[in-house]
């Protein structure tokens, strides 16, 4: 009995001791590919960090950021903070094409009746002049809702030209000029716009002109992006 | 006091709409990194994520090593060594980027061959 319990124990103690040997050994199965002494965070065409397909700069991403607008006809004068919009642009770049969406709004900080929403979408082609930036030409439309003149409008853009003007990093600014057509449009007849004013004769006016006598407009763009991949 | 509060809303919407909030700065190196040659320059390589009103991530900047690759490829460097790496916060009134940014030591490929030539 003595005896067994004896070989019991020393098989035991055998099992602990080989465990404690397999921890103290150092673990194979990582084998660093620098010598210790050099800095593990040094990178060369001999040896690099990375193998190729993980540090390739990808050719489709995104480019969002903060686009400002200037519309209207007043380019000088008082009042020049009035005639522009704010808002948030954002393009998924395809190669050397640019599907994008845009928008913007010119907030009203006395009463939210006066404000000014815009949502729109386009397509653009890229192409690269080498040694001077980047070009691009685009199409596109947007609705927009023009609380203080109490109407919707529904534009087209045939032409979109766009540069960009500086780069550096994931930064970008661009800039685009272009012009578009008002295609559609409708009175806003409601109560929380404009209680006393369910069609109002100024804004049914204000609206055909926009329609039909001022249908092109011109614009000027800059958006400050930046690339996300 | 109408242009005061316009005022007022413009600053306040400037200093929390349109800032730069550091994060975190630190060196990526260690005591072994031999010095930079006379004809070494700094090189730097950026990559943004993107997130709304700072509080809700969509995509996170690219890892340090890609930066580094990507760095010593477009600078076409022999060697890329002391990289700082920086991770801040851009905010842009609704969208905010966080933004990871190394700044390294780049041995021109040209210095290189020559010190492999003295040294021969």
């Amino acid at each position: 009995m003595t005896v067994r319990r004896g070989l019991c124990l020393g098989a035991a103690a055998s099992v602990f001791a080989a465990a404690g040997w397999a921890r103290a050994q150092p673990d194979d199965s990582f084998v660093p590919r620098a010598p210790p002494q050099a800095d593990a965070c040094e990178t060369s065409p001999e040896r690099p960090l990375l193998p190729e397909h993980l540090a390739r700069l990808p050719k489709n991403y995104f480019v969002v950021g903060a686009a400002l607008e200037r519309f209207g006809e007043n380019f000088a004068g008082k009042s020049q903070a009035d005639n522009l919009l704010y808002g948030v642009a954002a393009m998924w770049r395809i190669k050397s094409f640019g599907p994008h969406i845009l928008i913007m709004t010119k907030p009203s900080t006395d009463n939210y009746q006066n404000s000014r929403f815009l949502a729109g979408a386009g397509l653009r082609g890229m192409f690269n002049v080498p040694g001077l930036t980047e070009f691009s030409y685009g199409v596109g439309t947007h609705i927009e809702a023009r609380l203080e003149d109490h109407y919707w409008l529904a534009f087209a853009t045939p032409a979109e030209l766009g540069a960009t003007i500086w780069r550096r990093g994931s930064w970008n600014i661009d800039l685009f000029l272009g012009v578009r057509r008002a295609m559609a449009g409708q009175l806003i007849n409601h109560f929380l716009i404009d209680p006393n004013g369910i069609d109002n004769e100024n804004a049914q006016d204000e609206l055909y002109r926009a329609r039909h006598e001022d249908a092109w407009k011109g614009f000027i763009r800059l958006v400050f992006s930046r690339r996300i991949d | 006091m109408r242009t005061i509060r316009k005022l007022a809303a413009a600053c306040t919407a400037l200093f929390l709409g349109a800032c730069t909030i550091p994060a975190s700065k630190q060196a990526l190196w260690t005591s072994g990194t031999a010095p930079p040659s006379d004809a070494a320059t700094f090189v730097e390589e950026e990559d943004s994520g993107l997130s709304l009103f700072g509080l809700i991530q969509f995509t996170e900047p690219d890892h340090f090593a890609v930066l580094m690759e990507r760095a010593r490829k477009r600078n076409r460097c022999a060697k890329l060594h002391h990289a700082q790496l920086d991770y801040f916060m851009d905010h842009w009134v609704i969208v905010a980027f966080p933004i990871a940014r190394i700044t390294a030591v780049c041995e021109p490929q040209t210095a290189a061959r020559s010190q492999v030539a003295k040294s021969r």
